[in-house]
């Protein structure tokens, strides 16, 4: 700002009113951009930290399966149905029954020694859905899946398909969601799930006498 | 003679200044971007050890039927087998194939350019030894290991 003076009047220059206005638009847009920038690194931040929480969950209950199925015993399987199974475990010492179960409405995967009362050792967990792989002929190769085997074709069943959604607390991106992810928003808690598998291997010995079937190659 | 000076920043001053600036703010976006792709990259890695364990699972199952399998994913397209699933039963190279179609499937939809190989060193045989290895095209900003691809390798004794 400069004052001037001119036949004895002072006058004094600044900003004229379009200048003045035309700053104040350059400065919103400029503010808008950034907020809107700041926004999306912000929602993508966000993501990152709901992606990395699920890789943690999803690894921990992967962990906790594979320790559970390197205590199966004896023959293994029992007795197995869509999302319940009956096995053998030796968690300390001797190989006793444990029945395994999907508590749905509790999210939670549980485990009982039988006559015993059942304890979660997995949170965060729906949809589970298991299949079970029966050999033919007594050499430990599958040739069949079925979701649910009785006492004699489950001492037949050499593999164990889990499958199974794993869930963390959160809302999903505005961009949407990847494949084999989705949200749900049930009992007033916001959860994202995404879908998981594994496959546990049972305890199986060849039985070489055995006359080989038509379908043996 | 009154002489005025303006006091201000020079145009080199104020060059530098952005200069600085934009260093600045562009380290910022470089390190955010990194740690998006690591965490992204971690996840991908993530879907690929999701196969290889199912891989390690279900394989020596299949043992006998791997040199045969080599031979048949190399030439796509690979009979679908679904009906193995569903209960009906299935001879032993069907079962295999119907797992391998259905990892390939999965990699595809789950992880960019996602496939798997099957390679042996020597015989597919007892004493031999097998490679897994699963690929996916990946952002540049992670140094991609296998011939421009991410990979999740593992090598196996038959």
């Amino acid at each position: 700002m400069t004052i001037c003076k001119r036949s004895g009047l002072a006058r004094i220059s600044g900003f004229s009113l379009l200048e003045v206005l035309l700053s104040l638009a350059l400065a919103s847009v400029i503010l808008l951009a950034a907020s809107q920038l700041l926004q999306a690194l912000m929602q993508r931040a966000h993501w990152w930290q709901l992606l990395s929480q699920m890789v943690v969950t999803r690894q921990s209950v992967e962990k906790s399966f594979a320790l559970l199925a390197a205590q199966v015993c004896q023959s293994g399987l029992i007795m197995g149905a869509s999302n319940h199974w009956r096995w053998h475990l030796q968690p300390a010492g001797s190989c006793e029954l444990y029945d395994v179960r999907l508590r749905a409405d509790k999210q939670q995967l549980q485990k009982r020694r039988l006559g015993g009362r059942y304890t979660s050792f997995i949170d965060s967990i729906s949809a589970l859905r298991v299949s079970y792989g029966v050999s033919g002929q007594g050499d430990c190769v599958v040739r069949q899946w079925l979701p649910e085997v009785s006492d004699q074709l489950a001492q037949q069943t050499v593999l164990l398909r889990l499958q199974f959604a794993v869930g963390v607390p959160g809302q999903p991106p505005v961009y949407g969601l990847p494949v084999g992810w989705h949200f749900d928003n049930a009992n007033d808690l916001a959860m994202l799930w995404q879908t998981s598998e594994l496959v546990v291997g049972l305890p199986c010995t060849v039985v070489t006498d055995t006359k080989q079937d038509g379908l043996a190659l | 003679m009154l002489r005025t000076r303006a006091q201000g920043f020079s145009l080199l001053e104020v060059n530098i200044a952005m200069a600085v600036l934009a260093l600045g703010l562009g380290s910022m976006m470089a390190t955010y971007l990194s740690v998006g792709y690591r965490v992204q990259y971690g996840y991908q890695q993530q879907q690929a050890q999701l196969v290889i364990q199912q891989m390690v699972a279900v394989l020596p199952v299949y043992a006998e039927q791997l040199a045969w399998l080599q031979t048949q994913s190399a030439q796509p397209p690979l009979a679908d087998n679904a009906h193995c699933w569903r209960g009906q039963v299935c001879d032993k190279r069907q079962m295999l194939l119907a797992w391998w179609v259905y990892w390939q499937a999965y990699l595809a939809q789950h992880l960019p350019d996602g496939h798997c190989l099957l390679a042996c060193q020597g015989p597919c045989l007892s004493g031999g030894s097998l490679q897994l290895q699963v690929r996916w095209h990946g952002g540049s900003y992670i140094s991609a290991a296998c011939d421009g691809w991410h990979c999740l390798t593992l090598d196996w004794p038959l």
